[in-house]
């Protein structure tokens, strides 16, 4: 138990410090322009089909679910708005998140480990360069900034997916579905969804990179990194979806409050 | 009088509870050549990653021209490392980048040239080692002396004053062997570097180091010349020399 309880605490520390080092990095010597377009080029183009298609049967699942119980109050008008902005608050940068980490996650994670263990991390050192600049920055803001495009795609997509369904299943048209939707989903709601899905983007990010920075002992420690990479991006996006939950409740309140 | 061009003060490391060096105190002259031996698993792997900077000794201290490495600010540091080259035990190149690629790597990270300038210095360092037919090859469409050959071009790319070499002749035949040697005999006298060459081959050590050290026990041995240390009084060392069961 002690030693679980040791092994968390430096794998957070580990994570933090790492973080820092990034930070610090970004500040001092940004990565190129060609090396971050390409990660964000190759982590979109990676995840859009998945996220897409994933956005598209969100959208319907969620319309499917307030159908059902909107029906009973007469309120159908309403589904639009409402499967629109829980997708935005909540599904939406979560799913997005699950993806990344999943796809992305898992391979930058195997990708770093493999040349870690390989010695090409220490001979990048070797050669003046940067590890930090050269193999994690690029692909630490590449998932930052990818993320944002997929929740866009994922959200087009989930109100897609609902707008069909909820002809389908409902009998809800088009512009009915799309009518609420500017009153329900507010811009605290947006904004709410944004923060989420930066946060979920650099927790994911931080992780995959630091685990796989940091791999030892051959295939087995690549893989060991990977299936890490995938459970404690798992873990810690769920802690910070209650934790920005949390904190963007309160910050609500007192924003109301002060109004 | 110049000072030393590598100086290990005290160095101890240890890997978790296991000690793998205890107190080694030796220097390296400019333009020596240090070769490293000694029983597999005693550490000359881990003494050479020390005096190349790549790993934080658990005490005591290294110094490069009398700068004590890990004190100094990252900017200097970066400045010391673009000095020094390695070639790693299984190469470590750059399995995404084609051969020239890799040698245009630290080129197009460390210095300011044009890329007509970085392509003339690629051809020349393949040229040097003899690979430039493969320069459009992937290093794992090589055989294991090229990928040697191409460690080495790739170590001496940045033109260091250092270059580190860890078992360049691992797995490789013996007629390779010796080539991969007089190459790096034949480099360093050019450029005058300082070289450490960690190797298990003794005819290899006895023909590359001015110097030969062993490790062994936790301890490092300076035995003196190739002639001096064939002659080491050590019963151990003497043993493991000639590849005898030790006494």
């Amino acid at each position: 138990m002690t030693k679980v309880a040791s092994s968390l605490l430096t794998d957070i520390g580990g994570c933090v410090l790492f973080f820092k080092d990034i930070m610090r990095t970004l500040i001092r010597k940004p990565c190129r322009r060609v090396d971050f377009f390409d990660q964000v080029w190759k982590v979109t183009v990676q995840s859009v089909s998945t996220t897409g298609m994933a956005g598209f049967f969100v959208g319907a699942i969620m319309t499917v679910q307030f159908a059902l119980q909107m029906k009973e109050f007469g309120a159908l008008g309403f589904l639009g708005g409402l499967a629109t902005s829980a997708t935005v608050r909540e599904v939406g940068p979560l799913l997005i998140a699950f993806m990344l980490s999943g796809k992305v996650g898992a391979f930058t994670s195997a990708e770093l480990g493999t040349m870690r263990v390989t010695e090409q991390i220490d001979a990048i050192r070797c050669l003046g360069a940067d590890p930090l600049q050269e193999m994690i920055l690029p692909r630490f803001l590449g998932i930052v900034v990818s993320s944002f495009f997929l929740l866009t795609l994922g959200l087009i997509m989930s109100i897609f997916g609902g707008m069909i369904m909820g002809a389908a299943f409902a009998g809800v048209n088009f512009e009915e579905y799309l009518r609420h939707i500017p009153t329900i989903v507010t811009l605290p709601s947006v904004l709410n969804g944004i923060v989420k899905c930066f946060v979920f983007a650099l927790v994911l990010a931080t992780i995959c990179t630091y685990k796989g920075f940091t791999a030892t002992g051959g295939a087995k420690g690549v893989g060991q990194a990977v299936v890490k990479t995938a459970v404690s991006t798992m873990v810690c996006i769920v802690i910070f979806d209650w934790l920005t939950s949390f904190l963007s409740d309160i910050t609500v309140r007192v924003v109301l409050g002060a109004q | 009088m110049a000072l030393p061009a590598l100086q290990l003060h005290s160095v101890s490391h240890s890997f978790g509870a296991e000690q793998i060096l205890n107190s080694v105190d030796l220097s390296v002259e400019n333009g020596e050549r240090i070769a490293i031996v000694g029983p597999s698993g005693q550490g000359k792997s881990t003494l050479l990653k020390i005096m190349a900077g790549l790993l934080v000794a658990s005490r005591g201290r290294v110094e490069i021209e009398g700068a004590d490495f890990h004190k100094l600010s990252h900017e200097q540091r970066q400045k010391l490392r673009c000095r020094m080259g390695m070639l790693f035990q299984k190469n470590a190149l750059f399995d995404s980048l084609h051969v020239g690629e890799n040698i245009a790597f630290p080129l197009r990270e460390v210095t300011k040239q044009s890329e007509q300038e970085i392509e003339t210095l690629v051809v020349k360092g393949l040229e040097s080692v003899g690979i430039l037919h493969a320069k459009d090859l992937y290093p794992d469409e090589m055989s294991g002396g090229m990928q040697k050959r191409l460690g080495i071009a790739r170590a001496q790319a940045l033109n260091p004053d250092f270059l580190f070499y860890d078992d360049p002749t691992a797995g490789l035949d013996p007629i390779t062997s010796r080539k991969i040697i007089d190459l790096i005999i034949d480099l360093q006298e050019k450029k005058k570097a300082t070289i450490v060459v960690v190797t298990n081959e003794m005819a290899r050590a006895f023909q590359v180091g001015h110097r030969v050290w062993y490790v062994g026990d936790r301890e490092v041995f300076d035995l003196g010349t190739p002639e001096q240390a064939r002659e080491t009084k050590n019963p151990k060392i003497r043993a493991f020399l000639r590849g005898e069961v030790s006494p």
